[in-house]
């Protein structure tokens, strides 16, 4: 998928895979996981989260904390928060979603009018942070 | 969302994204943070390059490696929906990650530097492209030029229904102007369906 103005010449963009072991995940879970995808453990992914290892664990803990604080969590914000690469984010995510460790709390696909209201009106009420 | 008790709520949470893109050093952090709820977070992805500009086997293993990062924030805008800002960087040739950025967003602003028009035109090009509803923000800087929107509309040989608005990215009444300016595009564009507007090529044509 490449812009046909701006098509680079012979250079090819290559994937890096390193975290994930090169497997993306095929399955039902991976095609709904955005970088905005709203995700929380289950009770599976709360009782296996001691045995999780390495990024998944790690997942796993970030996630469980934020749930234990009443926060929701984007997958952007667990790259961001871990320091893993978005897409390999994504990948582990899904893959935890298939697993059934993870659940997807948020859709995407419910945007009305009166959901870009309720947006304007956010957007219009904000004071800006403090500096 | 799940409460605190792990129990699921019958309401499933919507969360949304806005996408800001332009070239580098348009302004697309200090956006983003602006008006973000919390400093702005990063998320990077590193790219690996093959390099094969040559016809030369030798050079095929030679791998360039660039780290793309991107600022995001987020604003609540209900306690069942969340609405992320993600400032994309503007280069088109990692044209996959872009997808994973945008794929789903409900619309873009485009951030345009009046003194490096062309670092923009892969962004417009890119939310042309896949029906993705844009805005142009031209970002002031202290010794930018004056110029007029339509200039700019010229320039970008955009069509004349796609806003076009000055702002300082750096006063957070701009950046929410702007983002409004974005919503309300999008909202006119939920009671009368648009015609796909022409592409900036076919504009370039004529
Ligand atoms: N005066 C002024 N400076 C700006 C404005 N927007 C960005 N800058 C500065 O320009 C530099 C690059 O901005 P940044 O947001 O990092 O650009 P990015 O690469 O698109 O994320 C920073 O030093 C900003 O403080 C603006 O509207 N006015
Ligand atoms: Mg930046």
């Amino acid at each position: 998928m490449r812009f046909e103005d701006e098509a680079p010449v012979g250079n090819e963009v290559v994937r890096s895979f390193l975290v994930t072991g090169g497997k993306a995940s095929t399955g039902r879970g991976g095609e709904e996981i955005s970088l905005e995808t709203l995700i929380a453990p289950t009770h599976l992914g709360r009782v296996e989260r001691p045995e999780l290892k390495f990024e998944r664990g790690q997942i796993l803990d970030l996630l469980g904390d934020a749930q234990e604080q009443g926060d929701e969590m984007s997958v952007a914000e667990v790259s961001a928060h871990l320091g893993l690469p978005m897409l390999s984010t994504i990948t582990l995510v899904a893959q935890l979603v298939d697993d059934g460790l993870l659940d997807v709390e948020s859709t995407t696909t419910t945007m009305d009018l009166d959901d870009l209201q309720l947006i304007r009106d956010a957007i219009a009420g904000l004071r800006g942070r403090e500096k | 969302m799940s409460g605190p008790d792990g129990t699921r709520r019958t309401r499933r949470a919507t969360s949304a994204k806005l996408v800001v893109a332009g070239g580098f050093g348009v302004g697309k952090t200090t956006f983003v943070g602006e008006v973000s709820e919390i400093p702005p977070l990063r998320t990077e992805e590193h790219l690996t390059e093959a390099a094969s500009d040559h016809d030369d086997v030798s050079q095929i293993d030679q791998k360039t490696s660039t780290t793309v990062a991107m600022d995001f924030g987020r604003i609540t805008v209900t306690e069942n929906m969340v609405l992320y800002l993600f400032g994309t960087p503007g280069q088109s040739r990692f044209a996959f990650m872009w997808d994973k950025i945008c794929l789903g967003a409900l619309g873009a602003v485009v951030l345009i530097d009046v003194r490096r028009f062309e670092d923009s035109f892969a962004a417009v090009d890119y939310f042309e492209s896949r029906n993705i509803p844009f805005v142009i923000g031209i970002n002031n800087f202290p010794d930018s030029p004056e110029i007029d929107v339509e200039d700019v509309r010229e320039a970008l040989g955009i069509d004349k229904s796609i806003p076009i608005v000055h702002m300082d990215a750096t006063e957070t009444e701009e950046v929410k102007s702007t983002l409004i300016t974005l919503i309300d595009f999008l909202m006119a564009r939920f009671s009368t369906p648009p015609q796909r507007p022409p592409r900036r090529k076919d504009l370039l044509k004529r």
